[in-house]
């Protein structure tokens, strides 16, 4: 289904690309989120990433997975967007969106927030990694096409990462 | 609590936290997105046009010397001594600058990668270190962002995969990176062209003209300027490479 898509993209069919972003912004904006930890620059990191689609769809090959491909220009963008960004303030949208996990009960509630925010505090090398596999449920070898990265080193960040937040969720849990 | 439950939590972590700032900036994204698009296209077609207009081809001079001397892999003394008999040390080339036409004593660089050049002695001088020769200006103005024109050479890269590992490098530096096109215009290459925000005067410019080096390699030429500059320094590294040209090396 997709090549039929991707290929009415190709000829700049608009009606096509809408139905492309319906399918696939809802995750990249979320990936967004979680990789750039501001509304704003999320945003705009998907924006930039839809256009360059559009006006790249060339140099994707038919055939292959369109999400890698995708990702990687979205991810690339969020990275820069972090870079260009690093000197101004944004308002960290972890905590606003902490807000919006429905309060279905107060202990569920905090543990999944604290959960989120120790995840928001990894460092990026690591955080994108965690979010492409459990945001995303990408593979590992799909996140080394992704990062441009040998999968060993994606292995080995994710470890770290899941090491980091068992211990996040471990002292929270204590701490309770 | 075992790895599957964490991960688990970790996943239902990530899909809570950002599922309603996703959903909310959904339909806005797609607003500015086709805005984005439309804004591009018109640019564009207003580019080619000025393309159209502009198109010379490749210099005559280049394509003359190419049969002259034939195929070679490095720039020697015979090489160097036909170029004396068709390039004069110095000469006025026509500059349209701003509108306005100027008639800009230029001097001749043979550069040891194995090209020749006019360029605006006047404004600018050319500082060589073997690989790679930087055209510079004559008088540096303290506060202005950087502003050059490059030439190398890479001999095992063809224009075609340069272009696209370019254009990725491009992506993680610039907001706007425009697909890479052919041209003929100032001269035959695949042309990139990118910039940094668009909005304010000193906002980053940058170009890469990717030359078919006749031998499996690409000249490279890029050159660096800022937004209020591009109707000068842009302008005037858009004339000078009207005046570049390929001297196959012995």
């Amino acid at each position: 289904m997709d090549d039929i898509l991707l290929q009415r993209v190709r000829n700049k069919d608009k009606e096509a690309f809408e139905e492309l972003y319906n399918k696939y912004a809802g995750f990249a904006a979320r990936t967004a989120l979680a990789i750039t930890r501001s509304n704003a620059l999320a945003s705009d990191a998907v924006q930039e990433t839809f256009v360059r689609v559009y006006f790249n769809i060339d140099k994707f090959k038919p055939g292959n997975p369109f999400e890698p491909w995708l990702y990687r220009i979205l991810v690339n963008e969020c990275m820069r967007l972090l870079k260009r960004g690093s000197r101004i303030t944004y308002v960290d949208s972890y905590s606003e969106s902490g807000l919006e996990i429905p309060h279905e009960d107060d202990h569920y509630f905090e543990e999944y927030e604290e959960l989120y925010q120790a995840i928001g505090d990894l460092e990026e090398k690591i955080r994108i990694p965690i979010v492409l596999k459990y945001l995303k449920g990408f593979r590992e070898t799909e996140i080394a096409e992704i990062l441009k990265l040998n999968v060993n080193t994606v292995k080995s960040r994710l470890y770290k990462g899941r090491q980091k937040l068992k211990k996040a969720i471990t002292g929270s849990l204590k701490g309770r | 609590m075992t790895s599957q439950q964490f991960e688990k939590m970790v996943t239902e972590a990530l899909h809570k936290g950002t599922h309603k700032a996703a959903e909310e900036m959904q339909e806005k994204n797609w607003k500015c997105i086709l805005k984005k698009i439309e804004e591009t296209e018109k640019e564009r077609k207003a580019a080619k046009g000025l393309f159209r207009n502009r198109i010379v081809g490749i210099s005559a001079a280049a394509a003359v010397l190419v049969l002259a001397l034939g195929s070679f892999t490095q720039p020697g003394q015979a090489a160097l001594d036909k170029i004396r008999k068709y390039f004069a040390p110095e000469k006025i080339v026509e500059f349209e600058v701003e509108g306005d036409k100027e008639n800009i004593h230029s001097r001749l660089q043979q550069g040891e990668i194995g090209y020749v050049i006019y360029y605006d002695e006047e404004r600018y001088k050319i500082v060589e270190d073997g690989k790679v020769d930087r055209l510079v200006m004559k008088e540096s103005v303290e506060g202005l962002p950087e502003v050059y024109m490059e030439i190398s050479q890479d001999t095992d890269n063809s224009p075609e995969d340069l272009a696209e590992k370019l254009e990725a490098e491009l992506r993680g530096e610039f907001s706007r990176v425009d697909e890479a096109i052919e041209v003929t215009d100032p001269l035959k290459a695949i042309y990139i062209h990118a910039i940094d925000g668009g909005t304010r005067g000193d906002d980053p410019i940058v170009n890469y003209y990717l030359i078919d080096n006749t031998q499996g390699g690409t000249f490279i030429i890029k050159q660096k300027y800022f937004l209020e500059a591009a109707e000068g320094h842009g302008s005037r590294f858009y004339q000078m490479l009207k005046e570049f040209t390929i001297i196959p090396a012995e």
